[in-house]
């Protein structure tokens, strides 16, 4: 066996998109180096949008190349990011980690999956929690993201990457909508668990449940810390002057 | 080794997305049966009912089961995948040995970011342009900059040919096919102006790149142009009395020319 490249992780504690990443590296028990970059509009470092992603967004990986400090990456290193790439660069390094199945049609639905979910777990989590909509407007996305789940077990049967890439925004939807944290009005936080209970939604609480149980799911969620940060961040609290419409 | 199975490929002439899936078919060196869907005028309703269900795009891919005529369902048994990206990544993994995706993880990820770039940053700015929903040439020229950045110095996306490649050059060909047709939707002049600068110095990597991908058999099989042509030109056409771009776009009835 050839000696692993180095990896190191540019992460933020409280992204739901590292912590897709976070969540597949734990599955696939991969080590890597871990940089936490403050997203903090005037306190993102030059060197990260520099040198390791233009776009400077995290979830960003460093590949190979010489072992330099996280801070003074190498020109040497391969970049890459955007999440959903990098949960099929670690099924990559790690094919026997359960994050694919081997199947191609079942690997073919993952993926497919994946896709759909954009437009509708996706969509509603954007919907409720950055742009401060009602239930009554999300709901049918999260029926409709109900819909692609098969009638038991993960999204596609066997635990896959579709799950890994839910399950964050899944989390959040049923953990912070418990402490009214996001910028919908106050009062849908508890009026979205009260909806969520009923029969017709049946299967998605069944599915929250089970990626709740998935150790990898629960090792990767800080909640206080994600309290924290969600109650304080721009994006996803309420203004003042519309406090409580 | 068992028999292979049947391959059908639903797609539409001029859309770049089935076209990304035959290029994969024609590099994979696989047999498969095309059945061609209209998808501007006399819609098969067929389609919708009892192929790509409820959604009723292409291209949809069929393996396995019997032979298909227009107007058939496939068969419950076989395996069916929409959305171009999804089934590219479903021949590389049943076609382990075409080389539609290198064997390096690193450059598996950056064959994926590229396919990725193309859908989230290409596209928007292609259609926005083309369609006239309101995308300046110098928004689609940095867009094309952008995919030209993350070429190596020479070869394919990823060096060797991948579905990185399929998932981007249909779109390239339109964009060529587009400014020559120059279609009442670009604004008076910017066709031109795009056309001087993917003709000048700015972009002479990505101009190579384009013609070492047209100079593959994959692509003299696939691409008909006059065909093509005339099905976009009917597309334009319904736009300019509708409004419909495609299925997920409609804008307000564009002013005649």
């Amino acid at each position: 066996m050839s000696l692993d490249k180095q990896i190191t992780f540019y992460t933020s504690p409280y992204s739901p998109y590292t912590h897709r990443v976070h969540i597949a590296l734990e599955e696939a028990k991969l080590q890597v180096a871990k940089y936490e970059i403050d997203l903090r509009p005037g306190h993102k470092p030059a060197w990260f949008t520099a040198k390791v992603n233009s776009l400077g967004l995290v979830p960003a990986f460093t590949y190979g190349g010489p072992n330099v400090p996280p801070d003074q990456p190498s020109s040497e290193s391969a970049k890459l990011s955007e999440s959903l790439v990098l949960l099929e660069f670690i099924a990559d390094l790690r094919p026997n980690a359960g994050l694919l199945p081997s199947d191609p049609e079942l690997r073919a639905k993952a993926r497919l999956f994946i896709t759909l979910s954009h437009e509708t777990l996706h969509h509603a989590f954007r919907g409720f929690f950055f742009r401060g909509e009602r239930i009554d407007s999300i709901l049918p996305s999260l029926e409709a993201f109900q819909a692609l789940l098969v009638p038991s077990g993960y999204a596609v049967g066997p635990w896959s990457i579709a799950d890994i890439v839910v399950a964050p925004m899944m989390v959040r939807f049923v953990r912070l909508a418990g402490y009214e944290i996001g910028k919908y009005p106050m009062g849908e936080g508890k009026r979205l668990l009260k909806a969520l209970a009923e029969p017709r939604f049946a299967r998605l609480l069944q599915y929250y449940e089970l990626l709740w149980q998935r150790p990898s799911v629960r090792a990767t969620w800080d909640e206080p810390l994600n309290v924290k940060m969600w109650r304080i961040h721009p994006n996803v609290t309420r203004s003042s002057s519309t406090a409580g419409h | 080794m068992s028999e292979p199975k049947r391959i059908t490929l639903y797609a539409a002439i001029d859309s770049p997305f089935p076209h990304r899936v035959r290029l994969a078919l024609e590099e994979a060196g696989a047999t498969y049966d095309i059945i061609w869907i209209s998808l501007i005028y006399n819609k098969q309703e067929w389609y919708e009912q009892k192929v790509n269900v409820g959604v009723g795009k292409v291209p949809y891919l069929v393996y396995g089961g019997p032979k298909l005529n227009p107007g058939d369902a496939p068969s419950p048994d076989s395996v069916q995948v929409p959305e171009s990206l999804v089934i590219n990544e479903f021949l590389a993994d049943i076609f382990p040995n075409a080389g539609l995706l290198p064997t390096d993880p690193a450059l598996r990820a950056k064959a994926r970011l590229f396919a990725q770039y193309m859908d989230t940053k290409f596209l928007p700015a292609f259609a926005g342009f083309i369609f006239g929903l309101g995308m300046p040439v110098e928004g689609l020229l940095a867009t094309i900059e952008g995919v030209q950045r993350m070429l190596p110095a020479e070869g394919f996306a990823v060096g060797e040919w991948s579905i990185a490649d399929a998932a981007a050059m249909p779109f390239f060909m339109r964009l060529d096919q587009v400014l020559e047709l120059n279609p009442p939707t670009i604004k008076e002049g910017e066709a031109a102006q795009v056309r001087e600068a993917l003709d000048s110095a700015r972009f002479v990597r990505i101009r190579k790149y384009i013609a070492d991908n047209v100079a593959r058999p994959s692509m003299a099989k696939t691409w008909d142009r006059d065909a093509i042509d005339a099905e976009f030109k009917k597309r334009i056409e319904r736009l300019m009395k509708t409004g419909k771009v495609n299925s997920d776009i409609t804008v307000p009835i564009p002013a005649p020319a």
